[in-house]
């Protein structure tokens, strides 16, 4: 065996010389990325990806936003709730539907859960808008909208953020306050809106959606 | 894009320079050949598209298990049988007696109820005696769903309308569509799911506007934070990641809102389609509204599959067998006989569709004491399409509706045969679909393929 050692150990001293000389050498071609972008459907499925019940979700959303959403019943089923008579098993696939409905669901208890979080004076009351200074003119930057925001990621995802430039605060912070001016008054007509964005972009994010 | 997903350029940049096409005058002279070719060969390019992928199925349910000798396996009623009752005399008139119809240019009995596919008759492909090996409403379902055997009542295979989307899909934004009845995807990828709806009206819903949206610029900020979003599951997973999965949901949905389909579902609406819809469908009870939906799913292009439960009631075992039993039957065959008669429209002779009709079991040959019938095993299923023969492949015993050996070949009795199972049915029809029959762990009864689509 010490022959093969030998030569095993022959072989990778050549190639890291043969590197080390391509690596110095003044003619080596400059890096090229040798990859590119491709669209998420063409990338294979491996394990398949699983959501929450619809029942699961409903409570999760019903903790989230204290809201219920007005046609859990009506969709139950179409969410994937077994009725054990014709069906026995939960419905736990990603599908348009689901992504849809979702999307219904969330926006429509966001938006009661901000409306009502704007009738309490007692922010610690509020569901949504907890740590936000002033719910009477809602505005993007205001001077607990940060804070606010750690506090919905820890409400809704469960992780808790310390640093305001952590990169998982940056959706949101996108959609509270792209494209304004923090000194212009245009920033508050469409604030409710944003904070209502920012919920529901959390209960529809992969995190409280699947796991 | 994700940004995340790379794969290497071999093939793209720096191959394409290496080893890429070039235009040199070998390669001109090819092309203007090939041109000349195909322009030569244009007036037989319906011949040549005979490809899967743009054709489409429907899978038609009827729930409860149906009674075979008022559908898809009587009896003539001048006979006396060993084992059978026919309750002839406990039927209305019109329910009596089962009809003639020219299948693959022999005769043979249709169940009174059927009127309505009769004019499809050149369509059809019957199996006949087929074993569902059980009288557990549960696991026949599973088993009649998929073709596989379940274990249990849980479905271990894939539901047929799901291999068919995943043969023939074209890109479809909703490749596949499940109405009123569960789907299985074990073995394909998840963009052959079904989109589900627990009735058909939902599908407005589905694809629909978006409910409570916001203002479009704030819509527009929340799809792009979603589209930014980082997952702490994905670490979970190796293949697409949980984001990407319901970012191509949203961007479908954004395409269906683009599109505007949902009004072809707006069955009430005063529009020149939609008239002609009331005029084809019986529209006043769930089963016309099923496949109604199915149709236009397909018509649309929004699908390539759609599974659906035209409708149940067909558990009779009480006294109303007699009452609820042909009538439920003709309720369905009319709204699926609507179906067809719509879908071939635009394809008379459903070069490109397939339809298929079944239930999860049979019914008792013998009354029982309540006046009704029980579960049988011995079933029949149904398929509308030109990738089969037309005829009749296989029987269930002349005098009491059992199970008998037939020929694989000519679907005629032979001791010697094979006992007619589902795995045999899915194989065949997959197959002829351009699909991979072999987890049915069947040979398909490929005589009876009229012919064969490529994927």
């Amino acid at each position: 065996m010490s022959w093969f050692k030998t030569m095993d150990a022959g072989l990778c001293l050549a190639i890291v010389v043969s590197l080390g000389a391509l690596g110095c050498s003044s003619e080596a071609a400059p890096y090229a990325d040798p990859r590119s972008e491709v669209s998420p459907e063409e990338v294979p499925e491996t394990k398949r990806i699983r959501r929450l019940t619809a029942d699961q979700f409903f409570a999760a959303l019903f903790v989230a936003t204290g809201q219920r959403w007005d046609d859990e019943r009506q969709f139950a089923a179409t969410l994937g709730r077994p009725d054990f008579s014709e069906v026995t098993a939960e419905g736990r696939e990603m599908s348009v539907g689901f992504a849809k409905l979702a999307g219904d669901a969330a926006r429509q208890t966001c938006r009661r859960a901000v409306e009502q979080d704007r009738d309490i004076t007692d922010p610690e009351s509020r569901t949504i808008l907890k740590r936000i200074s002033s719910v009477e003119q809602l505005d993007p930057f205001d001077p607990g909208a940060s804070e606010n925001l750690r506090y919905l990621a820890l409400r809704f995802l469960g992780v808790y953020i310390t640093d305001d430039a952590d990169r998982r605060l940056q959706p949101w912070f996108t959609i509270l306050q792209e494209g304004l001016d923090p000194t212009d008054d245009a920033r508050f007509e469409r604030a409710q809106d944003r904070w209502i964005a920012v919920c529901a972009g959390l209960a529809l994010h992969p995190d409280f959606l699947t796991y | 894009m994700s940004k995340r997903y790379t794969k290497h350029l071999d093939s793209l940049a720096h191959g394409m320079q290496c080893c890429g096409p070039r235009l040199g005058r070998r390669s001109l002279l090819k092309g203007i050949l090939g041109g000349a070719a195909t322009y030569a060969l244009w007036p037989v390019r319906p011949l040549l598209a005979q490809s899967a992928a743009s054709h489409r199925f429907v899978a038609c349910y009827l729930d409860g298990g149906w009674d075979v000798l008022l559908a898809g396996d009587p009896r003539d009623p001048s006979r006396t049988y060993d084992g059978i009752d026919l309750g002839t005399g406990r039927l209305a008139a019109e329910f009596q007696d089962p009809f003639p119809v020219s299948m693959g240019g022999t005769e043979h009995l249709w169940g009174p109820t059927m009127r309505a596919l009769e004019q499809h008759g050149d369509l059809a492909t019957f199996f006949r005696g087929i074993n569902m090996n059980t009288v557990s409403h549960q696991t026949a379902k599973s088993y009649s769903h998929t073709g596989s055997e379940p274990a249990g009542s849980v479905a271990r295979g894939d539901s047929i309308g799901t291999v068919a989307a995943s043969v023939h899909d074209q890109g479809a934004l909703l490749p596949n569509a499940a109405i009123s009845i569960p789907s299985y995807n074990r073995a394909f990828d998840n963009r052959f799911s079904a989109i589900r709806m627990n009735d058909p009206r939902e599908i407005r819903d589905l694809i629909g506007s978006t409910q409570g949206a916001l203002s479009d610029d704030v819509e527009a900020l929340l799809h792009k934070a979603l589209g930014d979003s980082y997952s702490c599951v994905s670490p979970a997973y190796s293949g697409r990641l949980p984001e990407d999965e319901l970012s191509i949901s949203r961007d479908r949905i954004l395409k269906l809102q683009e599109q505007d389909v949902v009004a072809r579902f707006d069955f009430n609406a005063e529009t020149a389609e939609m008239n002609e819809i009331r005029s084809l469908y019986p529209l006043g009870g769930g089963a016309g509204r099923a496949t109604a939906t199915a149709a236009q799913l397909l018509r649309t292009d929004l699908s390539a599959s759609v599974t659906t439960r035209v409708r149940g009631g067909y558990d009779t075992h009480g006294s109303d067998w007699n009452v609820a039993q042909p009538g439920n039957l003709v309720e369905a065959f009319e709204a699926i006989g609507a179906m067809i008669t719509h879908l071939r429209d635009d394809d008379p002779n459903f070069d490109r569709t397939t339809v298929m009709i079944y239930s999860e079991f049979a019914r008792t040959p013998k009354i029982n004491g309540d006046g009704g019938r029980d579960h049988w095993f011995a079933d029949t299923m149904m398929v509308f399409g030109s990738t089969l023969k037309s005829g009749v492949f296989g029987a269930s015993n002349d005098q009491d509706l059992g199970l008998i050996a037939v020929d694989p070949v000519t679907g005629q009795p032979n001791e010697a045969g094979i006992r007619l199972r589902p795995e045999h049915v899915m194989a065949t029809l997959v197959q002829s679909l351009g699909g991979d029959p072999s987890p049915y762990r069947e040979e398909p009864l490929t005589a009876w393929i009229a012919k064969e689509l490529t994927p």
